[in-house]
């Protein structure tokens, strides 16, 4: 092994790769496949995103005569994107339909195989997730590949952290479910019952076919209508979990106060959630990371002046400063996008920088502190690369630790706010609007509506801190068995 | 400011690095700590000056001084850093970064640290070779391998590859020592660079110091609390205490005829030099913290030959005899040719008149 190592030390990976192609290509070759399954899935995903919102934002803002041709070459990248995300995926609901009709035979037509839609339903989530599960397992080899055949170094510290996560129950639960929830709103489209556009924003625009037993044909009624009369309203009428309504559609998580179904919502409400959480982490974490390395190097006045600025932030209440932007910003293109969530975002932002860099700032100020700080200074290395690349890596993990950590704190504080009614309004899914809906309902049959939504908050949170806490554990040989006082950073919802 | 006594020998305009009364202090809240204060030497190239004293007696801080790392509350209020002939106090950060690596190097004292450990040694060299030679890729690495056989690493091909982790002690202050001659300095600064090495390592990293001076011609500032490392590497000595050169002379006459009863202190103190069976000798005491301009001499508290004029007046740096030889010391016992009341009073007139010019 070492003479073979020999061989292709000081090379970079892909000449390795190219030296000894056989593991990397039949991992490439089973990657492109899964990949090509799921291609469409995974633009439509990044194409899901409100981009045309937001650039024609953007543009509305600019000159004409800057923005015209802005707008111009900007759309040459979404027709792409379009086009990418309309091929057509293995795992769809038009391959594997759940939407059919009943004869009074009790045949049904226009689902999968003629299964009942719950049965044709559940296939296709098993697969989905199946595939997710698979795919997810093959990037996981990829690594143990390149562990195996091309990296240079037998033992690196990456190597042991993984071995300490690979025994962290604890971690690996929460890594699951977050796993199962970023899936799920990756596939939301594939996953919900019918699309949004048809369940839930549009309703009056698309049609189902069902079979009037009283004109003995089969006719066509708009969604809205189905919608009207599978409303879920306690007593009166109620779609409870695992139901059919009075169209032959199935409803595994029951329905809203409006008819609409409850697992489309939340399948989408996840992407949301998922949204909201990456995009606020991303802009507060920056920010942190930014400021404690650079506080950390220069100290005195900056990291004064900064103590002073995130004291202030945190002195302002939260809801209070998210409840006055979004109505100053109401008719701000801003706020168009995701019904407010865009906003939230970047609010949350904004606003959870300074608990993140709090709690950075003392490993940077730790690595700062090393000798290699100063040795580094020592032969001319200019400001900002020394600080990224000295101190910048020993304060990422902790910032990726407390990140994942204050996702869930957002989540909550999201769902708080559309709960209240200020935060996404409708018809954009959210899982706090589902809890606000059903509230009133919550002791009658109607139950599912609060607390299933509520329960997927609940989950995703404790996983994202079970996660963290696992990452932590496993970063860190010292923590083993962790200590509670540690994990108290997660940040509290609004 | 006529502060150069007796080192008008090697004032000569030329020397590599010229310091002239500096004086470095922290402010703190609670005092302030005059670290570094009023020190005059000089390095030339191809020499190797060294700087020995206890622990919190400056040195350090000399170094950081000359690099221009001393930061915030720390500052240089007084003197002058000459090097090559201009003056490094009050540089601009961008005019420090020109001079640091490429002009001045420095080796730090605790190899562990002094390389991050998630960077492989290569690559921490080649960050050197790329910020000082502008060598990028593959000729980097060759160069960086190349350095790291210069330093006496085996195997260096494979090395350059490693993880500091993976490097023995002496191994990595050798990898250290081929980062700082990556940026080809003409002055290298080494701050105690073999206190964390047992004693072969420490013979042999010196050894290493030595060859790389003679090949590459090179000013090397040599700071330990070793005298026995001292002996061996310094053509120069200057023994600080308290922030200030207490005793300046060549090594020979340094450890053949000490003058200041400190440095007599300190070469009593090492073990091997006494007697078996006979106690060690050691100085009482500690190394204060001076926080004023120095009324007195800092010494007197802890030195067996105090007098009374110990605490009224402070000691200048003068030659120890009027022979002529280049050996001075700040102490009221010299000038030893001249009567004590004279020699006081020569003491007293001079630091008088320093004092006078820095209120100017």
């Amino acid at each position: 092994m070492s003479a073979y190592r020999e061989e292709f030390e000081d090379k970079p990976l892909l000449d390795r790769v190219r030296d000894n192609p056989g593991p990397a290509v039949r991992w490439a070759i089973v990657l492109a496949v899964l990949l090509a399954l799921e291609l469409g899935a995974f633009f439509n995903f990044v194409m899901s995103m409100p981009w045309n919102m937001a650039i024609g934002g953007i543009l509305s803002n600019l000159p004409a005569g800057v923005a015209d041709p802005l707008g111009a070459v900007l759309s040459v990248p979404a027709i792409i994107g379009d086009a990418l995300a309309s091929i057509p995926t293995l795992l769809s609901r038009d391959l594997i339909p759940n939407q059919g009709y009943q004869m009074p035979s009790g045949e049904w037509r226009g689902t999968f195989l003629g299964l009942a839609p719950a049965y044709a339903w559940a296939i296709r989530v098993i697969l989905i997730y199946g595939y997710a599960a698979v795919a997810l397992y093959w990037v996981w080899r990829g690594y143990l590949v390149f562990r195996e055949h091309y990296r240079y170094a037998d033992w690196t510290p990456t190597d042991d952290v993984v071995e300490r996560f690979r025994g962290h129950r604890w971690g690996q639960f929460g890594m699951i479910i977050v796993a199962a929830f970023v899936v799920m709103a990756i596939f939301a489209p594939s996953l919900g019952m019918a699309s949004t556009e048809q369940n839930i924003e549009e309703p009056y625009s698309h049609y189902k076919k069902i079979y009037d037993e009283d004109m003995g044909e089969v006719r066509e009624v708009t969604i809205g209508t189905a919608n009207l009369a599978a409303q879920s309203q306690g007593s009166e009428q109620n779609f409870g979990v695992g139901s059919y309504d009075k169209h032959d559609r199935f409803h595994p998580f029951g329905t809203l106060t409006n008819g609409k179904d409850l697992f489309t919502f939340m399948a989408h409400g996840a992407r949301i959630s998922l949204f909201i959480g990456l995009v606020s982490i991303g802009i507060s974490g920056s920010i942190a990371l930014a400021l404690s390395i650079l506080t950390a190097y220069y100290k005195g006045l900056l990291d004064l002046v900064t103590v002073v600025v995130s004291d202030s932030f945190q002195a302002m209440p939260r809801l209070l400063v998210l409840i006055m932007f979004s109505v100053v910003l109401a008719d701000h293109w801003v706020s168009q996008i995701y019904n407010g969530g865009l906003l939230l975002a970047l609010l949350f932002g904004l606003w959870s920088w300074p608990g993140l860099w709090r709690v950075v700032r003392g490993p940077a100020f730790q690595a700062a502190e090393n000798e290699w700080v100063d040795a580094a200074e020592s032969y001319g290395q200019p400001t900002w690369d020394l600080v990224k690349t000295h101190i910048a890596p020993f304060t990422f993990t902790y910032l990726m630790i407390y990140a994942s950590m204050s996702i869930g704190g957002v989540m909550i504080g999201t769902a708080g706010l559309s709960f209240l009614g200020i935060g996404i309004t409708a018809p954009t899914p959210e899982w706090g609007r589902a809890v606000a809906m059903g509230q009133n309902y919550v002791t009658t049959q109607s139950w599912h509506m609060s607390i299933l939504p509520g329960i997927a908050v609940t989950m995703v949170v404790v996983a994202f801190n079970a996660f963290s806490d696992g990452l932590r554990d496993a970063r860190d040989p010292q923590s083993e068995g962790g200590g509670a006082d540690e994990v108290s950073a997660a940040g509290g919802g609004a | 400011m006529s502060q150069s006594f007796a080192t008008e020998a090697n004032t000569d305009g030329d020397a590599l690095l010229q310091v002239e009364n500096l004086q470095t202090v922290f402010f703190t809240d609670k005092e302030t700590i005059r670290a570094v204060d009023g020190i005059t030497f000089d390095v030339e190239r191809g020499e190797t000056v060294g700087i020995v004293g206890e622990s919190g007696s400056g040195k350090s801080v000399t170094a950081r001084s000359i690099m221009g790392l001393i930061k915030s509350p720390g500052k240089i209020v007084e003197g002058s850093i000459k090097y090559k002939g201009d003056d490094l106090v009050g540089n601009s950060e961008s005019e420090w970064r020109d001079i640091r690596g490429g002009e001045i190097a420095m080796v730090f004292q605790d190899p562990l640290s002094s390389l991050n450990p998630v960077y492989t040694v290569g690559n921490q060299i080649k960050e050197a070779l790329r910020l000082h030679q502008g060598l990028t890729g593959q000729e980097a690495t060759q160069e960086a391998i190349e350095l790291l056989e210069s330093v006496g690493i085996p195997d260096a091909p494979r090395r350059v590859k490693e993880y500091p982790h993976e490097f023995s002690g002496g191994m990595r202050q050798r990898a250290v020592i081929a980062t700082a001659l990556a940026c080809e300095p003409d002055l290298l600064i080494c701050d105690e660079p073999t206190t964390a090495l047992d004693v072969t390592i420490q013979a042999q990293i010196l050894d290493l110091l030595k060859e790389l001076q003679e090949e590459r011609d090179i000013g090397i500032m040599f700071i330990t609390h070793d005298m026995g490392v001292i002996a061996e590497i310094a053509d120069r000595v200057n023994v600080m205490y308290a922030g200030e050169i207490v005793e300046q002379a060549d090594v020979e006459e340094l450890y053949e005829n000490p003058q200041h009863p400190y440095t007599r202190g300190l070469l009593k103190s090492i073990p091997g030099r006494t007697e078996r069976g006979e106690k060690l000798a050691t100085i009482e005491g500690e190394v204060p913290t001076a926080s004023a301009p120095a009324t007195d001499c800092r010494f007197a508290p802890r030195c067996p030959e105090a007098f009374d004029g110990c605490e009224q007046v402070h000691p200048v740096p003068v030659e120890v005899s009027r022979n002529g030889s280049d050996h001075t010391a700040s102490c009221l016992l010299y000038p030893d040719d001249v009567p004590r009341d004279e020699a006081v009073e020569m003491h007293r007139s001079r630091s008088t008149a320093t004092e006078e010019a820095i209120d100017e």
